[in-house]
Parts: C-alpha cells; structure tokens; sequence
C-alpha cells in the first residue's frame, strides 16, 4: 500500500519534471532571424509594441490560439503578409461553434476556415449583428449564435487587416502624436524596405533578414526618439520569459512537496525553495507588466488575478516569519497556483493593452483597486487554510489544540482581510468623490464590497465574542470566499452592469460555476461526516 | 432597560449585520433585472433603507455607551465604532443638504442651474402660477389631490409610474366608410435567431415607428400593394455595370460589363486603369477557396479586377452588388485609390432573385404572399393563422392580423417589463363637471384645455440653481496615438460669481475638478460635434458631509487597528478571551 503510494508519487513527479523541461525548451531554442523579427516595433491598440506582441494577438484573435499549425506567431504573420492575396485562402479563421457553422452553411466537422470559404456568407453575419445590436438596445439578451457572429466578424477583419497592410503600421510618423503608417498604404520612402524584410524572411534568408531588420528596428527607434526601445525589450522577455507560467509550475510542486511529501527530509526545505522561486518569478513577471506598461497592474481580470495571488503568497511569506508557521506558505501556493490556473482558463485578455480616460495614471484609483484585490488574497489564503483544516478534520488528524491554533491562523489573515477590503472600500469611495463628486453611489461593484466587508464583520463579531467554534470559523472562511467570488467576478460577469464593468468581457462563468459546484460538494461531506459526531 | 441592552447587544448587531448582506444582495440582483432607477427608489432612497441604517447607528450606539464606564482596554472598540457613527453622520448630511447634477455646456454657453437625478412634477395654470411637485414625495398608488391655485378646479395624480412608453396601436376602424390603410400583424420565429416576436407592418402611419417596411438585417420585409410574380417569369437580361465614383470631384464613370470587355482604357479619364476584370453572376467559392461562376443565373453577381493608377499603385479589389458595404467594413484601403468609389451595379429585374425577402400583398384579390431566398421563392394566398416558411435560415412566421381599413391609435402605457420608457404620471383634471384624464413624462406634457387657457403639466429632472454661473471657452479631447479612442479629454472653463465679483478660468479634466464655495465641478463626459462645436458635460456637486466620513472612515481604522494589533487595547471585558489566551 504504502509502496504503492510511493510509486504514484513518483510517477507524478516525473510527469511534472517532463512537463517541466517542455516549458524550457521554446526559451533556450533562440533563433536570431526570428529574435530580430519579434523586436520590429510596430502601433497597434493606441500602444508601440513589439511586432511579437502584435503577431501573438493578432494570431489568437483570429484563429483562437497564440501559434497556429505549430508555428511561431511571428513567423505566422511575416508569412501571411508575404503571401499577399492568399491569405484569403489560409484556413485558420476560427468558428468555434456548431451552431454558426450551421446557420452559415460551412462545414460542420472542420473548426477553421479561410477568409474567403466565410465572406459569402458575410450577409447572414451581418443579420445576425444587427440583430444582436437590436436586442441590446432594447436591454435583452443577445443568443450565443449572435454573440459568436460578432467575435467571427472581428476575426474577419483583422484579417482584412493583414490582406490590406492596414494594421501593419510600422512606419513611424515624423510627428509624434500622428498614426503611424503600413508600408502597403503609403508611398514613404521606407515602405520597400520593409517589404524586403517581409521577403527575405518569407524565403528563409535568415542572415541576411536579421541584419537588415536590426538595421530597420534601430532606425525606427532613432525616429521616435529611442523611448519606446527598452519598452520592447522588456516585452520580447516577458513573452518569451513566460513567469507566470513558470510561477504556477513551481507553486504545484512547492505545494505538492509541501503537503505530500513534507515527511521526507527533503520535503520541506526543497518545497519552500521552490515557492519563493515560483514567488520571484511571479515578481519579476508583474514587474515586467508595470515596466512595459507604465501603470500598476489591476486594470482588468487577468492582472488583477495575477495580483491577487501575488498578495496571497506575500501575506503567506510574512505571516510564516511572524508565527513559524508552514501552513501558510503550503496554502499559499495552493491558493496561487490555482488562481494562476485559473487566469489562463478563463476567456479573459491576458494582452498588455492601454485604458480608458477615466482608468488612466489615477493615484486614488490605483491604490484602491491595489488595497482591494490583496485583501481578496487574504481571504484566499484564509480559504486555503480553511480547507486544510477540515479536510484534516475529515481524517481525524487535528486534535483540539492543533483545532485552535489552525483557527487562529485562519482569524489572523481574515483579519488583515477585512482591514485591506474596508480601507480598499472607503479608498474607493475617496476616488469617486475625487472624480465625480460622489462618495457612496450604490453600485454594485461597491455594493458588492460593502456585503462582503460585512459578510466577513459577522465572522469577526462572532470569533471576537467567542460565539463560533473553530470548526465553524473554518467553513465560514470558504463560505466568505464566495462573498469574495461575487465581488471580484460575479458583479461584472454575473450582475454584468454598474460602473466598474470596463473592458471586462464575459465568459468562463462554467469555470467558477465548477470550482462552487466542488466547493459545495466539499462542505456537504463536511457536514455529513462531523454533524453526527458532535451530537453524540 | 431590557429593550437598551437587546439594542446594543452583539445579537442584535450581527442580526442587522445579516439582514444588511441580505437586503443589498436582494437590491443588487433586483438591479442586474430591473435597472438601477427601479432599486434607487425602492431600496437606497426609500424611507425605510434610511430607517435601516439608522438601526445600525443605534446599534452601535448603545453597544459603546453600554460599556460605561470606560476603561483602558475598550480603547479599539470605542475608537472603531464611534468612527462608524460618525462615518454615517456624515452620510445623513450629504443626503439632507447635498446636491448633484449635471449641466451640459456647448462651446461658448454659459448656465447656471444643473439638472438633478431625480424628477419633480411642474404645472402651469392658466392664471401663470406655477406649482412644483417632487416626484419622490408623491405616492405611487392611490389618487392624491394636487392642490392648485384655482379652488374651481381639482388636479388628482392617478398613477405614478416608474417606466411608461408610447404605444401605438392598430386597430380596424369602426366606421366602415373609413379610409381604406392595409395593415399586417405577423409573427417572426427562429429556434436559431431565438425569435418570436410580432410585428406590424402598415400601408400609411402617422408613427414613424410603424411603417411598410421591416429590415430584419437578415431579410426584408414588407407590405405592397399588387401580386406575386407569377414563378418562372423570365428576367430581362441587362447588363450588369461597373461603376466608379471620384469623391472629391463627384464624376463618375461607368462601363457595361459584356464579354470580351476590355476595359484598360474605359477609365482613362478616372485618372486609373482597370485590367483583369471579370464577373461572376453568381459567385460562389470552390473547393480551392478561389471565386468561381457557379451558373450564369445572377444570384449573387461580383466582380473582380486589378486597379492601377499609373504611379506603381496596383491593388486588386472584388465587389459584390448584394453586399455594398464588403469593403467598406474593412476600413480603409491603400490611400492611393481613397478618392475612388467603385461598385456594381445589376438592374433590379435580376435582384429580386436572390434577395432575401417577405413581401405581403394586397389588391382587390385579396392577400397575397412571396417569400424569396436562395433556395427559392415560396408565394401564396395568405390567411390569418397560417404558419408557412420564409425558407431564410430555421426563419417561419405566423400571420396574426390582416386588416384593411386600419387606424393608429397611440397611447401612453406602463411597461410591463419595468425595462424601456421613461417616469410618468396619469393626471385627471376636474373642472367644471367635465374630467379629463392624460398622462406626462419627460419630453411629453399634459396640455389640457380650460376656458381660461390651457393649463399644462410637465415632467423633468430637477433643476437647481448655482451661486455661479459657468462658461464654456474650448472642449478638446486627445486620443490614443493612431486610434479614435480618446486618452482624455478638457474643458477650459470660466466660473464667474458676480455677487462675490469673483471671475476664475480653468481647465478641467478628468480627476481634475475645479473647487468653488464647497461646489466640485468635474469633468465627466462629451458629445463630439464638428459643426456646432462640442459639447461638454459637466458633474457638479456639493457634498457637506465629506470631511466628516473621511474623518470618521480614517478613526474606525484606527480603532480596527486597535482592535486586531494592540493587545491591551482590545478586549471587551476583563474576562476575555486574549486575557486567557495568555496565560
């Protein structure tokens, strides 16, 4: 049995190791062609990024993944520029639904298809948009088919895009506040340049591309006054450099060591090794993100995910110097790795892009938000430690002195939570009145604070006055979460109205509809196996 | 003394505690479905929400004199929650004597009122006494009498409603010599579009909501007078045309497309040539995804060619007459040929074909139906209650009505959904033994007539007047480098106060608003307007109970402080728990 287990777990690490290495290996295979092509700075989304960024997203918008038939980005859109006309006929136009492959007559076993196998059927695309534009003026529900026409139609026009050089706009203007230009829209002296660029890496010339774009790339800097040239940089490692991939690997296996293994003598040391690796590069990664894009990184889901965890596992560091206490750096790795997890399984932007007026470079909206997503990594840390409590409690682990001190744990971090979300609330409200006069307006995102800030008040009341018994400070610190879930998500995906809904789409609701369905299974068997125990 | 202790007790608090999280939740969800005036009214500005919090207060109130007489270690519990206290004291200030509107100024206006969030009713009597009523302050249900100057008459309020819309109703007329305006009720389903809705379709409408004709986007639908072609008839054959426009000049060229067309020198006075054209009657893609002919019938005609303007401009276009805008939605093209507008033009006669449509006829044969798509054209006589093809898509639909002498009768009505329109009230004017019934809402008054002039009934947003009034000088708004989107957005302004002699110019911008006599004017918003210059909306809002909840917001912080950090400030009761803990 015990032999057994053993084995498993072996096993399990050599999966891990393996997978592992695969990430690995896409960051040392460098390639100079490719390298210089990513650093060709080019305008797009109001933001001079990196060609590489450009490429990646322009990849994903239209065939709903970063490379396509395994190859680079990059290399897919040189490739496609350089075919000219044929990429009409590239079938990498994604039409991920059945029901829209049916309503406009495609094939209904392929996924992808070619800008010119959809444009006939652009009319019923069309109808179907305006139809969905009807129904939201009218506040009604727009359908799924409906809502898929308009995704396909963007994918339609970045490729458009692409056929007509309108999005290639890589030639810096002389005046620094214009648009740039596409080489295949203007009669500028640089345009057959990059065109030759685009030949020479579409014949695989190699040497001779890298030379030339380094060449042009230095130019382009030397135009626009050299300020966006680090910016790039800094880009082409984020994205080739991956942290948050490898941070989340490394929070499994820290949490993995941590937990499963902490009996072996290497357990211990090697896991809290790994989590403050895992920990480095989470920094490193957000830091990246703050240094490409000049603004803290809250500004949607995606970074505010990644922030949340990130406060998680710094809460969870601090705490275990002050009380010599592991468990808050295994549930913290826990509890990152899974946000990390989940940041890339819901359909959320993960892009750098710029903001809205009202999002820009604010003092007060910056640390409001900042205050607000780290006291949800409390509450995520105090969740985890919940969840190992009563999980221990299921296989009668926990006497009731190592009860109380879990119980004490738990309190400590909800309340640094609470005093994080009441202060991120009231900051907010110190915003609102700075921007528009309104200290407290009752919408829901503030609404939503105000219920959980309470929700976790009675936790605290209750604990202070001794009326909750350690056993039950557990399960509230899952049940608060959720109160968490609704503010943080469910008011911009669920409720889907209110002020703070910008730029944050819709989607993954099946994803945390799962996690609730897991965590209500979860405290259903902790009803079920100690309620009897206690009346007898 | 029992019912002080329960009022401060901890019970009582994490009994209002919880009662808060359920109520927001409930208002919060009620939102997502009805919209946010719906949940202001019943929950955050009713009567009872603020009865509600003041519960709270008390709470906390006497739970903190309770503790009488104080000692050291009730430092962080007393701190927290006379912090709470006076958090919402400040909260009670702003909601009695706060003010919050909007004004919108165009470039070079100058106002001195807002206009508020909430409404006020405004009657006009003949004798030009005004009287002014605020919609929140009226009851929703019962007939209240409005008092008005003139005993002789009685004004009552019937309804108030928070969502009421202009309907307008068709209906055959009564006289039967009535004018004779066909009318159709039909009803639209598609399991793949999620419709079934109903629509009208009629001949002459005074509403130019109602008309003959429906565009779904994907079909057109609507009423004629005549009958279907009978199936079969043969199309002219006309050539189709190509044709282009030179926008800055306005001339345009056109050349018929026949076989054997050369063209390369049509255009020559365009200042462009064409070369490789060839047209496709009915396009379709193959296999190898390229544009091929599939028959010469012309469902779906396009054309393809190469333009050049003789500078080393070469771009290859395709156009297609039943999808006019395929080029324009992809935004611009090389800006080489930006002055050109080509398109293709194919006589009706060969249209009707493959557009999508519905047409409902009516003639003195009685009524008729063709329904065309790709697959065909469907046609037949039409009875109420049949449920045919349209042969788009899954698309059916049912004919509900058929009328042929119908009338329009708009009205005003509550909207079931709570979703659409706008307030409303229902009014009855008594006067003289004759009573008379009309609804008002913003945009809408009530005009009845009396033997002294009319007397009119209004309702608006509130307006309020400022100590000041504002200019506006420039609006400017800077966008995202390449982008249409904007980065930010200003206002130079001039405030002036001639009581005070006071004259300020400023700029405002976003989060940077301009202060004056308690008074913040933020910028918030903008209507673009090339010709008549920008408008620029403004926020402006006096807010006495600031300094009062950002003091009481930053003393319950330090009292929580108190409470989680500083040990011997933080028990309740000599007994606690912490005092055991530490032995």
């Amino acid at each position: 049995m015990h032999a057994r287990r053993n084995n498993l777990i072996r096993l399990a690490a050599l999966g891990w190791a393996l997978w592992f290495s695969g990430l690995c290996v896409p960051a040392l295979a460098a390639d100079t062609a490719l390298d210089a092509a990513r650093r060709i700075p080019i305008q797009n989304n109001g933001r001079v990024k990196s060609f590489d960024a450009f490429s990646r997203q322009t990849v994903e918008t239209i065939a709903g993944r970063e490379r396509w038939e395994k190859r680079d980005a990059v290399t897919v859109i040189f490739e496609a520029v350089a075919s000219e006309d044929r990429i009409a006929d590239l079938r990498w136009v994604e039409v991920p639904q059945a029901d829209l492959r049916a309503a406009l007559g495609l094939e209904s076993a392929r996924r992808h298809f070619a800008y010119n196998e959809i444009m006939p059927s652009l009319a019923k695309i069309e109808a179907l948009m305006k139809s969905a534009k009807a129904k939201r003026d009218a506040d009604k529900g727009t359908s799924a088919v409906e809502k898929e026409a308009e995704s396909l139609y963007i994918r339609l026009v970045a490729v458009k895009d692409l056929m007509t050089g309108d999005s290639i706009r890589v030639i810096p203007p002389a005046d620094e506040n214009a648009g740039w230009h596409s080489p295949y829209q203007t009669t500028d002296e640089h345009a057959p340049e990059f065109k030759k660029l685009v030949e020479l890496f579409s014949k695989h010339q190699d040497a001779k591309f890298a030379e030339r774009a380094s060449a042009w790339t230095d130019w382009v800097h030397q135009v626009g006054g050299g300020s966006d040239r680090n910016t790039i940089a800094l880009e082409v490692l984020y994205s080739s450099l991956r942290p948050f991939q490898w941070s989340w690997v490394c929070y499994m296996a820290a949490f993995l060591l941590l937990s499963a293994l902490k009996k072996k003598p290497f357990g211990v040391p090697s896991g809290v090794a790994l989590a403050l690796v895992a920990l480095a590069f989470h920094t490193i990664g957000l830091a990246l993100r703050v240094l490409i894009l000049k603004r803290p990184p809250v500004s949607n889901m995606y970074e505010s995910m990644v922030y949340m965890n990130w406060a998680a596992m710094v809460f969870a560091v601090l705490f275990a110097l002050a009380t010599r206490s592991l468990v808050y750096v295994t549930a913290g790795c826990a509890v990152s790795a899974l946000v990390m997890i989940y940041g890339n399984l819901l359909p959320i932007d993960s892009n750098l892009e710029v903001l809205v007026p009202v999002l820009r470079s604010n003092y007060w909206l910056t640390i409001h938000v900042m205050t607000i997503v780290s006291s949800y990594g409390a509450f995520g840390l105090a969740m985890a430690i919940g969840h190992r409590q009563l999980i221990l409690e299921l296989f009668g682990k926990l006497n009731k002195t190592a009860r109380a001190e879990s119980a004490h744990l738990i309190y400590r971090v909800i309340q640094l939570g609470v005093l994080l979300l009441g202060i991120g609330t009231v900051l907010g409200g110190v915003w609102a009145n700075e921007s528009w006069g309104r200290f407290w307006g009752w919408d829901p995102k503030e609404t939503w604070a105000l219920i959980t800030f309470l929700a976790y008040l009675v936790i605290v009341h209750l604990k202070f006055s001794k009326k909750i018994s350690d056993h039950w400070l557990a399960i509230s610190s899952i049940l608060g979460f959720f109160f968490v879930l609704m503010t943080w998500y469910g008011v911009n995906f669920v409720l889907g109205r209110g002020l703070h809904s910008y730029g944050f789409g819709a989607g993954g609701m099946n994803w945390i509809l799962l996690y609730l369905a897991l965590e209500i299974a979860f405290l259903a068997l902790v009803f079920l196996r100690t309620s009897p125990k206690r009346s007898a | 003394m029992k019912i002080i202790r329960f009022l401060g007790s901890l019970s009582f608090a994490i009994a209002l505690l919880v009662a808060l999280v359920a109520v927001l939740t409930a208002s919060t969800l009620m939102e997502s479905a009805y919209g946010t005036p719906f949940v202001q009214k019943l929950f955050y500005s009713a009567r009872w929400f603020d009865v509600f919090l003041a519960l709270v207060a008390v709470n906390i109130l006497f739970s903190a004199l309770s503790r009488w007489p104080y000692q050291r270690h009730h430092t962080g519990f007393l701190v927290t929650h006379v912090g709470i206290l006076l958090l919402l004291a400040g909260s009670l200030m702003t909601r009695l004597s706060g003010v919050e509107g909007q004004m919108a100024l165009r470039e070079g206006e100058q106002k001195n009122h807002i206009l508020g969030q909430e409404y006020e009713l405004v009657v006009h009597e003949p004798a030009r006494t005004v009287r002014v009523w605020e919609l929140k302050s009226l009851p929703a249900k019962g007939r209240t009498p409005l008092p008005l100057g003139d005993p002789a008459r009685q004004l009552t309020l019937d309804r108030l409603e928070q969502n009421v819309q202009f309907t307008s109703n068709i209906k055959p007329a009564e006289a039967s010599r009535a004018e004779v305006n066909h009318a159709v009720r039909f009803t639209l389903q598609s399991q793949m579009a999620k419709l079934n809705e109903s629509f009208w379709l009629i001949e002459n409408s005074p509403d130019p909501s109602l008309s003959r004709h429906l565009s779904i986007g994907l079909a057109e639908i609507e009423l004629k007078e005549g009958r279907p072609r009978a199936a079969g008839s043969a199309t002219k054959d006309v050539a189709p045309q190509l044709k282009l426009v030179r926008k800055s000049t306005g001339q345009s060229f056109i050349v018929k497309l026949l076989p054997g067309l050369n063209a390369d020198s049509v255009f020559k006075e365009a200042g462009v040539t064409l070369s490789e054209i060839t047209y496709y009657p009915d396009a379709r893609v193959n296999e190898e995804n390229e544009l091929v002919n599939a028959s010469d019938v012309p469902r779906n005609p396009a054309v393809r060619f190469t333009l050049d303007d003789g500078k080393g401009h070469r771009e290859k276009r395709a156009l297609f007459t039943l999808f006019p805008d395929f080029e324009s939605m992809h935004g611009r093209k090389s800006e080489a040929f930006a002055d050109l507008q080509p398109s293709l033009l194919a006589p009706e006669s060969q249209l009707t074909v493959p557009g999508s449509g519905l047409t409902f006829y009516f003639s003195d044969l009685g009524w008729t139906y063709e329904a065309r798509s790709k697959s065909g054209v469907l046609s037949g006589d039409l009875k109420v209650g049949q449920d045919l093809p349209t042969g788009w898509m899954d698309f059916r639909f049912r004919v509900d009505e058929l009328i042929d002498r119908a009338v329009v009768e708009k009205e005003l009505k509550p909207d079931p959904s709570m979703k659409n329109g706008d307030v409303g009230v229902q009014l009855t004017l008594s006067s003289h033994g004759k009573r008379e019934t009309k609804w008002a809402m913003p945009d809408s008054p009530a005009t009845f007539e009396t033997a002294e002039g009319p007397l009119t009934a209004a309702v608006g947003p509130r307006s309020s007047h400022l100590p000041f009034r504002l200019q506006l000088i420039d609006f400017r708004k800077k966008n995202y480098p390449g982008t249409e989107n904007a980065a930010s957005y200003e206002s130079d302004v001039m405030l002036e106060d001639t009581d005070a002699r006071v004259k300020i110019q400023q700029t405002i911008w976003m989060n940077h608003p301009l202060d004056y006599k308690g008074y913040r004017i933020f910028q918030s918003s903008y209507i673009e307007d090339p010709e008549h210059g920008d408008t620029s909306i403004f926020t402006i809002a006096k807010n006495p109970g600031i300094g009062l909840i950002y003091a009481g917001a930053i003393v319950m912080f330090l009292g929580i402080i108190c409470v989680f950090y500083i040990k011997p400030l933080s028990y309740l009761s000599a007994r606690s728990s912490h005092a055991r803990a530490k032995k």
